[in-house]
């Protein structure tokens, strides 16, 4: 009894008012807020504006809201430029994502490998990924250049080329041209993905399938593959969903042409909407994004679950 | 001919710096069990994975059945290891785990393996748990999955880094007995690591005592307990360790059990000293003993263990004689800590 009078006499000393940081539900709405807010007005907002603007006549000129029902889609659906730039959209996302997971592979495991000057061969295989697109794709374009380009430079010199090539000039050049400066700026974010992945495998699960008498592609194939797959996994869909959002690469490198053979969904909707200010058609186009993006997204987390399981 | 033969084996890491084993010779005979023991770092895990080839030794050859095998891959090497977190494949079924040796160095048809496998599993009676996968099994089956998956190569021999450590106290013992059966079923020569005297004792038909990556001793348990080659192991092995008492330039050593009050030392070759008691543990049945002992040497604390049997009464508090039977006590050279004979030494006693 004694005991509780004391603790009782000592408490009001100690603090007993309740602080704001005591109150962790008030908190965490404060704490949440900030990005809430972030979310409904950068994510949800355009994202309702969008479907709005779909179905009304809305144009840069007249920005009024009348509702047309289904014409915009009606007509983006007769018009051939639009099947063709999702064709794109669909072909350059597998191809990049199968080359990007494949020299992904190749590069993680380079990069786990203990040799000399390792440091700068990481920091030069990060730098395609942190140099911004729009520079990093002005710098192809230089690249690729019909004229001064010094890729065909070399390729003369080698006595590969008699002529130039012209990149950018024809329809399947242009196309594997996006394709590969999707490919070398996305290869180093799979890379460091697939790297943590590697990391994560105990060394003694690979030295027992050394001692269990597995060669080196069998260890590939049927232990650092299987355990790594949820971060394969992972690597691949971030691939897919930057090659498949991006207009940058093929805005900057070739605005679409020659002739829309490399207009993508992103490039179209903006030619559409912005340059050419049928916002209403713009947002029916860019919609199309919406439904592979959230197969994407459940497939990521569907991926990152499978981790926590293993 | 000895199965695993390992000469002049030297292992430097480092650049030199450290000498993880520094000049190796040892030998295996056909079907023996030996155990490498010695405390974390004296090297006998290098030594384990430089015979396993998944370290290359900077000095010296691995012979695997009379073969140098040095420089060949592990998988060349005809050898099957147990790790200590037993590294089962987490993706793959106990099934496909023992089958996947057999799988990787080829020349069977998959009715062939996995017969094989059953074999392996029946033999460790985990025939049940085939369709599972690792993480659904206990650390005792885990074990056994392992030691599954080694059998079914017909290994040369087992290489086991620690098998038991991952186990909690309680199960240990009953795998203990469960690898030593296993072991003197199959008869295959086995090198096993462990820091843990007891598993050395227990299952070892020989003990290399290993320290700063040199053989201190190498013996029957029974050889390596009584007759320490030197201080180290004289002191590593046994709990509590052997008592060293400096007495003329020398050290005399006594194993606690031997050392008991002198009314239950028994033979007319016996020396006593005076014991000094300052505290008594009482331990399942046994009585330890603190104290000091004085009058042979330089005053010493000694630690004696009674057994249940002997039941004078000792305090706290009180200088009690003890003694120790003359063929009990062992001698050591104070400089170097080798083995010496009692020549030249007057026990006060």
């Amino acid at each position: 009894m004694a005991e509780a009078v004391r603790t009782e006499a000592v408490l009001p000393a100690v603090g007993a008012r309740r602080r704001l940081s005591d109150r962790e539900g008030a908190l965490a709405w404060l704490f949440l807020l900030p990005s809430v807010v972030y979310i409904v007005a950068l994510v949800a907002l355009p994202f309702v504006l969008a479907i709005g603007f779909s179905f009304s006549d809305v144009t840069a000129g007249d920005p009024s809201f009348d509702w047309v029902g289904v014409r915009n889609y009606r007509r983006i659906f007769d018009d051939p430029v639009f099947w063709h730039s999702l064709q794109n959209t669909l072909v350059f996302t597998a191809i990049s994502m199968a080359l990007i997971v494949v020299f992904g592979k190749v590069l993680a495991n380079i990069l786990v490998a203990d040799f000399r000057g390792k440091w700068l061969v990481r920091f030069l295989v990060l730098l395609p990924w942190t140099t911004p697109v729009a520079l990093s794709s002005i710098a192809w374009l230089w690249l690729l250049d019909s004229v001064y380009s010094p890729i065909d430079w070399v390729l003369r010199q080698i006595g590969l080329l008699q002529t130039n090539t012209y990149w950018l000039g024809r329809p399947h050049l242009a196309m594997a041209s996006v394709i590969a400066v999707h490919v070398w700026r996305l290869v180093p974010l799979a890379a460091v993905i697939m790297m943590a992945g590697l990391v994560a495998i105990p060394k003694e699960v690979q030295e027992q399938a050394e001692v269990d008498g597995a060669g080196f592609w069998r260890r590939m194939f049927e232990i650092t593959i299987p355990l790594t797959m949820p971060v394969i996994a992972v690597a691949a869909l971030f691939g897919a969903i930057f090659t498949f959002t991006d207009m940058t690469v093929v805005y900057i490198l070739t605005r679409g042409g020659p002739t829309n053979s490399t207009q993508v969904l992103a490039s179209w909707a903006f030619f559409r909407g912005i340059e050419g200010g049928d916002v209403a058609q713009g947002a029916a186009i860019a919609l199309f994004l919406f439904p592979l993006l959230l197969a994407a997204a459940i497939a990521i987390l569907r991926a990152v679950r499978r981790m926590e399981v293993l | 001919m000895s199965v695993v033969e390992v000469r002049g084996l030297r292992k430097d890491f480092d650049s030199g710096r450290v000498h993880a084993i520094d000049g190796i010779d040892l030998a295996t005979t056909e079907g023996e069990y030996l155990v490498l023991l010695g405390p974390s770092g004296c090297g006998k895990t290098t030594l384990l994975r430089t015979i396993a080839g998944l370290e290359q030794p900077t000095k010296g050859d691995v012979l695997i059945g009379g073969r140098i095998v040095t420089g060949l891959p592990p998988r060349a090497r005809k050898i099957a290891m147990v790790f200590q977190s037993y590294a089962l494949y987490p993706h793959k079924t106990v099934l496909q785990n023992i089958v996947f040796p057999l799988k990787a160095s080829g020349g069977m048809d998959r009715a062939e393996r996995e017969q094989k496998a059953r074999w392996a599993a029946g033999l460790l009676t985990i025939e049940h748990l085939l369709s599972r996968k690792p993480r659904q099994l206990s650390g005792g089956e885990r074990q056994r999955v392992a030691l599954a998956r080694a059998l079914v190569r017909d290994p040369a021999v087992f290489l086991l880094d620690e098998p038991l450590s991952n186990l909690d106290a309680k199960l240990r013992a009953s795998a203990r007995d469960e690898l030593k059966g296993f072991q003197q079923r199959v008869g295959t020569t086995t090198i096993y690591v462990t820091h843990d005297q007891t598993e050395a004792m227990g299952l070892g038909d020989r003990i290399a005592v290993l320290y700063e990556g040199r053989v201190r001793q190498l013996g029957e348990p029974v050889e390596v307990y009584d007759h320490p080659a030197d201080t180290f192991v004289a002191t590593f092995i046994g709990s509590p360790p052997m008592n060293l008492v400096p007495v003329d330039g020398r050290l005399v050593g006594f194993r606690p059990e031997h050392l008991l009050p002198t009314e239950d030392v028994r033979g007319a070759e016996r020396t006593t000293m005076p014991l000094h008691v300052d505290r008594i543990e009482y331990l399942s049945g046994d009585r330890h003993v603190y104290g000091t002992v004085t009058g042979i040497g330089e005053p010493t604390r000694v630690i004696a263990r009674l057994p249940a049997t002997v039941t004078t009464p000792i305090a706290a508090g009180e200088t009690h004689t003890f003694a120790v039977g003359a063929d009990r006590l062992r001698f050591f050279d104070a400089e170097s800590g080798q083995r010496s004979t009692a020549a030249g030494i007057r026990l006060g006693g």
